[in-house]
Protein backbone atom coordinates (compact mmCIF):
# COMPACT_ATOMS: atom_id res chain seq x y z
CA UNK A 1 0.00 0.00 0.00
CA UNK A 2 1.35 3.43 -0.92
CA UNK A 3 1.34 5.04 2.52
CA UNK A 4 2.43 8.44 1.23
CA UNK A 5 -0.93 8.74 -0.56
CA UNK A 6 -2.97 6.85 2.05
CA UNK A 7 -2.36 9.12 5.06
CA UNK A 8 -3.25 12.41 3.31
CA UNK A 9 -6.41 10.75 1.94
CA UNK A 10 -7.36 9.45 5.40
CA UNK A 11 -6.73 12.89 6.93
CA UNK A 12 -8.87 14.50 4.22
CA UNK A 13 -11.70 12.04 4.95
CA UNK A 14 -11.52 12.69 8.71
CA UNK A 15 -11.63 16.44 8.08
CA UNK A 16 -14.66 15.83 5.86
CA UNK A 17 -16.35 13.84 8.66
CA UNK A 18 -15.85 16.80 10.97
CA UNK A 19 -16.75 19.54 8.49
CA UNK A 20 -20.01 17.90 7.41
CA UNK A 21 -21.01 17.23 11.07
CA UNK A 22 -21.08 13.46 10.42
CA UNK A 23 -18.91 12.79 13.48
CA UNK A 24 -21.09 14.99 15.73
CA UNK A 25 -24.35 13.46 14.45
CA UNK A 26 -23.06 9.94 14.89
CA UNK A 27 -21.71 10.61 18.41
CA UNK A 28 -24.94 12.30 19.56
CA UNK A 29 -27.26 9.61 18.17
CA UNK A 30 -25.21 6.71 19.51
CA UNK A 31 -24.70 8.33 22.92
CA UNK A 32 -28.41 9.20 23.23
CA UNK A 33 -29.40 5.62 22.46
CA UNK A 34 -26.79 4.22 24.82
CA UNK A 35 -27.97 6.40 27.68
CA UNK A 36 -31.69 5.99 27.01
CA UNK A 37 -31.67 2.16 26.99
CA UNK A 38 -31.18 1.66 30.76
CA UNK A 39 -33.54 4.58 31.50
CA UNK A 40 -36.32 3.11 29.34
CA UNK A 41 -35.82 -0.34 30.89
CA UNK A 42 -35.98 1.18 34.35
CA UNK A 43 -39.20 3.01 33.50
CA UNK A 44 -40.95 0.19 31.58
CA UNK A 45 -42.92 -1.30 34.50
CA UNK A 46 -44.04 2.18 35.54
CA UNK A 47 -44.98 3.19 32.01
CA UNK A 48 -46.99 -0.01 31.49
CA UNK A 49 -48.78 0.49 34.81
CA UNK A 50 -49.95 3.91 33.65
CA UNK A 51 -50.81 2.79 30.11
CA UNK A 52 -53.70 0.37 30.58
CA UNK A 53 -57.28 1.63 30.83
CA UNK A 54 -58.18 -0.33 33.89
CA UNK A 55 -56.09 -3.32 32.81
CA UNK A 56 -53.16 -4.14 35.04
CA UNK A 57 -49.88 -5.25 33.49
CA UNK A 58 -47.38 -6.45 36.05
CA UNK A 59 -43.79 -7.06 34.97
CA UNK A 60 -41.10 -8.76 37.03
CA UNK A 61 -38.53 -6.28 38.39
CA UNK A 62 -36.19 -5.18 35.59
CA UNK A 63 -32.53 -6.15 35.86
CA UNK A 64 -29.20 -5.03 34.39
CA UNK A 65 -29.50 -7.87 31.82
CA UNK A 66 -32.85 -6.44 30.62
CA UNK A 67 -31.18 -3.03 30.26
CA UNK A 68 -28.42 -4.70 28.23
CA UNK A 69 -30.98 -6.39 25.94
CA UNK A 70 -32.73 -3.04 25.36
CA UNK A 71 -29.36 -1.42 24.62
CA UNK A 72 -28.54 -4.10 22.02
CA UNK A 73 -32.02 -3.82 20.43
CA UNK A 74 -31.63 -0.02 20.22
CA UNK A 75 -28.13 -0.20 18.80
CA UNK A 76 -28.92 -2.47 15.84
CA UNK A 77 -31.82 -0.38 14.54
CA UNK A 78 -31.43 3.41 14.51
CA UNK A 79 -27.59 3.49 14.42
CA UNK A 80 -27.58 1.23 11.35
CA UNK A 81 -30.10 3.55 9.68
CA UNK A 82 -28.01 6.60 10.63
CA UNK A 83 -24.86 4.94 9.25
CA UNK A 84 -26.65 4.25 5.96
CA UNK A 85 -27.85 7.87 5.78
CA UNK A 86 -24.39 9.25 6.55
CA UNK A 87 -22.39 6.98 4.24
CA UNK A 88 -24.76 6.52 1.28
CA UNK A 89 -23.32 9.46 -0.65
CA UNK A 90 -19.68 8.96 0.21
CA UNK A 91 -18.63 7.71 -3.25
CA UNK A 92 -21.83 8.34 -5.24
CA UNK A 93 -21.85 12.09 -4.47
CA UNK A 94 -18.16 12.52 -5.28
CA UNK A 95 -18.76 10.88 -8.64
CA UNK A 96 -21.89 12.87 -9.48
CA UNK A 97 -20.27 16.19 -8.39
CA UNK A 98 -17.08 15.38 -10.28
CA UNK A 99 -14.76 15.76 -7.26
CA UNK A 100 -13.69 12.10 -7.55
CA UNK A 101 -12.18 12.90 -10.96
CA UNK A 102 -10.08 15.74 -9.46
CA UNK A 103 -8.68 13.43 -6.76
CA UNK A 104 -8.14 10.40 -8.97
CA UNK A 105 -6.25 12.33 -11.66
CA UNK A 106 -3.51 12.67 -9.01
CA UNK A 107 -1.48 9.49 -8.35
CA UNK A 108 -4.01 8.09 -5.88
CA UNK A 109 -4.97 4.46 -6.46
CA UNK A 110 -8.71 3.88 -6.41
CA UNK A 111 -8.39 1.22 -3.72
CA UNK A 112 -6.77 3.81 -1.41
CA UNK A 113 -9.59 6.23 -2.20
CA UNK A 114 -12.14 3.58 -1.11
CA UNK A 115 -10.11 2.36 1.89
CA UNK A 116 -9.61 5.89 3.25
CA UNK A 117 -13.34 6.53 3.06
CA UNK A 118 -14.19 3.24 4.76
CA UNK A 119 -11.64 3.74 7.56
CA UNK A 120 -12.78 7.32 8.22
CA UNK A 121 -16.37 6.11 8.69
CA UNK A 122 -15.12 3.15 10.72
CA UNK A 123 -13.24 5.60 12.98
CA UNK A 124 -16.40 7.63 13.45
CA UNK A 125 -18.31 4.41 14.21
CA UNK A 126 -15.74 3.24 16.77
CA UNK A 127 -15.65 6.62 18.60
CA UNK A 128 -19.46 6.74 18.69
CA UNK A 129 -19.80 3.15 19.86
CA UNK A 130 -17.23 3.59 22.65
CA UNK A 131 -19.12 6.64 23.94
CA UNK A 132 -22.51 4.87 23.65
CA UNK A 133 -21.20 1.81 25.47
CA UNK A 134 -19.65 3.95 28.23
CA UNK A 135 -22.94 5.84 28.66
CA UNK A 136 -24.97 2.63 28.75
CA UNK A 137 -22.59 1.02 31.23
CA UNK A 138 -22.61 4.03 33.55
CA UNK A 139 -26.39 4.41 33.51
CA UNK A 140 -26.95 0.66 33.99
CA UNK A 141 -24.61 0.74 37.00
CA UNK A 142 -26.46 3.73 38.44
CA UNK A 143 -30.00 2.42 37.91
CA UNK A 144 -29.45 -1.36 38.30
CA UNK A 145 -26.10 -3.04 39.02
CA UNK A 146 -22.76 -3.08 37.17
CA UNK A 147 -22.61 -5.50 34.23
CA UNK A 148 -19.72 -7.98 33.86
CA UNK A 149 -17.13 -5.97 31.89
CA UNK A 150 -15.89 -8.91 29.76
CA UNK A 151 -19.35 -9.86 28.43
CA UNK A 152 -20.24 -6.22 27.86
CA UNK A 153 -17.06 -5.68 25.80
CA UNK A 154 -17.72 -8.86 23.73
CA UNK A 155 -21.29 -7.74 22.98
CA UNK A 156 -20.01 -4.32 21.91
CA UNK A 157 -17.46 -5.96 19.60
CA UNK A 158 -20.39 -7.94 18.13
CA UNK A 159 -22.24 -4.63 17.67
CA UNK A 160 -19.16 -3.19 15.99
CA UNK A 161 -18.96 -6.21 13.66
CA UNK A 162 -22.66 -5.90 12.76
CA UNK A 163 -22.48 -2.14 12.14
CA UNK A 164 -19.19 -2.48 10.21
CA UNK A 165 -20.96 -4.98 7.95
CA UNK A 166 -23.78 -2.46 7.38
CA UNK A 167 -21.23 0.29 6.71
CA UNK A 168 -19.26 -1.83 4.22
CA UNK A 169 -22.51 -2.73 2.44
CA UNK A 170 -23.49 0.97 2.22
CA UNK A 171 -20.10 1.96 0.78
CA UNK A 172 -20.36 -0.86 -1.78
CA UNK A 173 -23.82 0.41 -2.83
CA UNK A 174 -22.42 3.96 -3.01
CA UNK A 175 -19.73 2.72 -5.41
CA UNK A 176 -22.27 0.88 -7.56
CA UNK A 177 -24.56 3.83 -8.40
CA UNK A 178 -24.13 7.57 -8.93
CA UNK A 179 -27.26 8.59 -7.00
CA UNK A 180 -26.86 8.69 -3.21
CA UNK A 181 -30.57 8.13 -2.52
CA UNK A 182 -30.54 5.01 -4.71
CA UNK A 183 -27.39 3.84 -2.91
CA UNK A 184 -29.13 4.41 0.44
CA UNK A 185 -32.20 2.45 -0.74
CA UNK A 186 -30.05 -0.46 -1.89
CA UNK A 187 -28.09 -0.44 1.37
CA UNK A 188 -31.34 -0.39 3.36
CA UNK A 189 -32.64 -3.44 1.46
CA UNK A 190 -29.28 -5.14 2.12
CA UNK A 191 -29.57 -4.25 5.82
CA UNK A 192 -33.09 -5.77 5.94
CA UNK A 193 -31.76 -8.95 4.32
CA UNK A 194 -28.98 -9.01 6.91
CA UNK A 195 -31.57 -8.78 9.70
CA UNK A 196 -34.23 -11.11 8.21
CA UNK A 197 -32.18 -13.93 6.64
CA UNK A 198 -30.66 -15.17 9.93
CA UNK A 199 -34.21 -15.68 11.24
CA UNK A 200 -35.02 -17.98 8.32
CA UNK A 201 -32.01 -20.26 8.46
CA UNK A 202 -30.51 -21.59 11.70
CA UNK A 203 -27.12 -22.48 10.21
CA UNK A 204 -26.66 -18.95 8.80
CA UNK A 205 -27.85 -17.30 12.01
CA UNK A 206 -25.29 -19.25 14.07
CA UNK A 207 -22.36 -17.53 12.36
CA UNK A 208 -23.62 -13.94 12.09
CA UNK A 209 -22.86 -11.39 14.86
CA UNK A 210 -26.59 -10.70 15.38
CA UNK A 211 -26.97 -14.15 16.99
CA UNK A 212 -25.16 -12.80 20.06
CA UNK A 213 -27.94 -10.22 20.60
CA UNK A 214 -30.59 -12.90 21.25
CA UNK A 215 -31.83 -12.75 24.87
CA UNK A 216 -30.75 -16.33 25.67
CA UNK A 217 -27.21 -15.66 24.35
CA UNK A 218 -27.02 -12.36 26.25
CA UNK A 219 -28.07 -14.18 29.44
CA UNK A 220 -25.39 -16.86 28.82
CA UNK A 221 -22.70 -14.23 28.25
CA UNK A 222 -23.67 -12.29 31.36
CA UNK A 223 -23.71 -15.49 33.43
CA UNK A 224 -20.31 -16.50 31.97
CA UNK A 225 -21.64 -19.83 30.59
CA UNK A 226 -21.30 -19.06 26.84
CA UNK A 227 -18.86 -21.23 24.91
CA UNK A 228 -15.80 -19.55 23.40
CA UNK A 229 -16.21 -20.97 19.88
CA UNK A 230 -19.90 -20.04 19.68
CA UNK A 231 -18.97 -16.49 20.70
CA UNK A 232 -15.85 -16.03 18.57
CA UNK A 233 -17.17 -17.39 15.27
CA UNK A 234 -19.93 -14.81 14.76
CA UNK A 235 -17.43 -12.00 15.51
CA UNK A 236 -14.83 -13.33 13.06
CA UNK A 237 -17.41 -14.05 10.35
CA UNK A 238 -18.95 -10.56 10.74
CA UNK A 239 -15.61 -8.77 10.47
CA UNK A 240 -14.44 -11.11 7.69
CA UNK A 241 -17.58 -10.44 5.63
CA UNK A 242 -17.11 -6.69 6.11
CA UNK A 243 -13.51 -7.04 4.86
CA UNK A 244 -14.74 -8.99 1.82
CA UNK A 245 -17.32 -6.31 1.02
CA UNK A 246 -14.63 -3.58 1.21
CA UNK A 247 -12.38 -5.64 -1.12
CA UNK A 248 -15.35 -6.06 -3.48
CA UNK A 249 -15.95 -2.29 -3.38
CA UNK A 250 -12.30 -1.65 -4.35
CA UNK A 251 -12.65 -4.12 -7.21
CA UNK A 252 -15.96 -2.66 -8.45
CA UNK A 253 -14.63 0.89 -8.25
CA UNK A 254 -11.40 -0.09 -10.01
CA UNK A 255 -13.28 -1.02 -13.20
CA UNK A 256 -15.82 1.78 -13.12
CA UNK A 257 -15.98 4.82 -15.33
CA UNK A 258 -15.64 7.89 -13.10
CA UNK B 1 -34.69 8.80 20.78
CA UNK B 2 -37.24 6.05 20.79
CA UNK B 3 -39.63 7.76 23.22
CA UNK B 4 -40.51 11.48 23.03
CA UNK B 5 -38.13 13.17 25.46
CA UNK B 6 -40.74 15.51 26.93
CA UNK B 7 -43.02 12.64 28.01
CA UNK B 8 -40.06 10.74 29.39
CA UNK B 9 -38.98 13.80 31.38
CA UNK B 10 -42.47 14.41 32.79
CA UNK B 11 -42.80 10.79 33.80
CA UNK B 12 -39.37 10.54 35.34
CA UNK B 13 -39.58 13.66 37.45
CA UNK B 14 -41.50 11.74 40.10
CA UNK B 15 -39.69 8.42 39.82
CA UNK B 16 -36.02 8.85 38.90
CA UNK B 17 -33.02 10.93 39.86
CA UNK B 18 -33.61 13.86 37.49
CA UNK B 19 -29.86 14.57 37.26
CA UNK B 20 -29.45 11.42 35.16
CA UNK B 21 -31.78 12.81 32.51
CA UNK B 22 -30.09 16.10 31.74
CA UNK B 23 -27.38 14.66 29.48
CA UNK B 24 -30.09 13.02 27.36
CA UNK B 25 -31.97 16.29 26.98
CA UNK B 26 -28.74 18.22 26.35
CA UNK B 27 -27.68 15.86 23.54
CA UNK B 28 -31.00 16.29 21.76
CA UNK B 29 -30.79 20.08 22.15
CA UNK B 30 -27.18 20.22 20.88
CA UNK B 31 -28.20 18.37 17.71
CA UNK B 32 -31.14 20.74 17.13
CA UNK B 33 -29.04 23.87 17.80
CA UNK B 34 -26.18 22.77 15.50
CA UNK B 35 -28.65 22.01 12.70
CA UNK B 36 -30.56 25.29 13.15
CA UNK B 37 -27.38 27.42 13.29
CA UNK B 38 -26.09 25.76 10.12
CA UNK B 39 -29.45 26.30 8.41
CA UNK B 40 -29.64 30.00 9.39
CA UNK B 41 -26.05 30.75 8.31
CA UNK B 42 -26.34 28.87 5.03
CA UNK B 43 -26.91 30.58 1.70
CA UNK B 44 -30.47 29.61 0.56
CA UNK B 45 -29.02 28.46 -2.78
CA UNK B 46 -27.12 25.72 -0.96
CA UNK B 47 -30.24 24.38 0.75
CA UNK B 48 -32.51 21.87 -0.97
CA UNK B 49 -36.07 23.23 -0.66
CA UNK B 50 -37.25 26.04 1.60
CA UNK B 51 -35.39 26.95 4.79
CA UNK B 52 -38.61 27.28 6.82
CA UNK B 53 -39.64 23.69 5.99
CA UNK B 54 -36.24 22.40 7.15
CA UNK B 55 -36.51 24.51 10.33
CA UNK B 56 -39.85 22.85 11.12
CA UNK B 57 -38.45 19.38 10.36
CA UNK B 58 -35.44 20.02 12.62
CA UNK B 59 -37.62 21.33 15.45
CA UNK B 60 -40.45 18.82 15.37
CA UNK B 61 -38.97 15.49 14.25
CA UNK B 62 -36.88 14.40 17.20
CA UNK B 63 -33.32 13.23 16.35
CA UNK B 64 -34.11 12.11 12.79
CA UNK B 65 -35.12 15.68 11.73
CA UNK B 66 -31.64 17.24 12.20
CA UNK B 67 -30.01 14.13 10.68
CA UNK B 68 -32.24 14.35 7.58
CA UNK B 69 -31.34 18.05 7.25
CA UNK B 70 -27.59 17.36 7.42
CA UNK B 71 -27.76 14.48 4.97
CA UNK B 72 -30.47 15.54 2.53
CA UNK B 73 -31.07 19.25 3.08
CA UNK B 74 -27.63 20.64 2.26
CA UNK B 75 -26.13 21.03 -1.18
CA UNK B 76 -22.35 20.92 -1.52
CA UNK B 77 -21.05 23.60 -3.88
Amino acid sequence: MKLYTFWPMLKKEFREQNRTYRLVISVIVFLSLGISAPIITWLTPDLLKNLGNGATIILPPQTATDALSTYLKNMVQLPALVLILLAMGTIADERSRGTAVTILTKPVPRSIFVLAKFLAYEGTLIISLILAASGAYYYTSQLFSPLPVGSFVILNIALLAFLTLTLALTILCSALVRNSIAAGGMAFVGFLVLVVVPNLNASISRVLPSVLFRPERVAQLVAGTASLSETLWPLLVGLGLAGLLVALTCLVYHYQEI
Amino acid sequence: MLLPLSSLMTHMQSTAPVGLLWPLLALDLILIVIALVDLIRRDPRTVRGKKIIWALIILFISTLGPICYFVLGRKEV
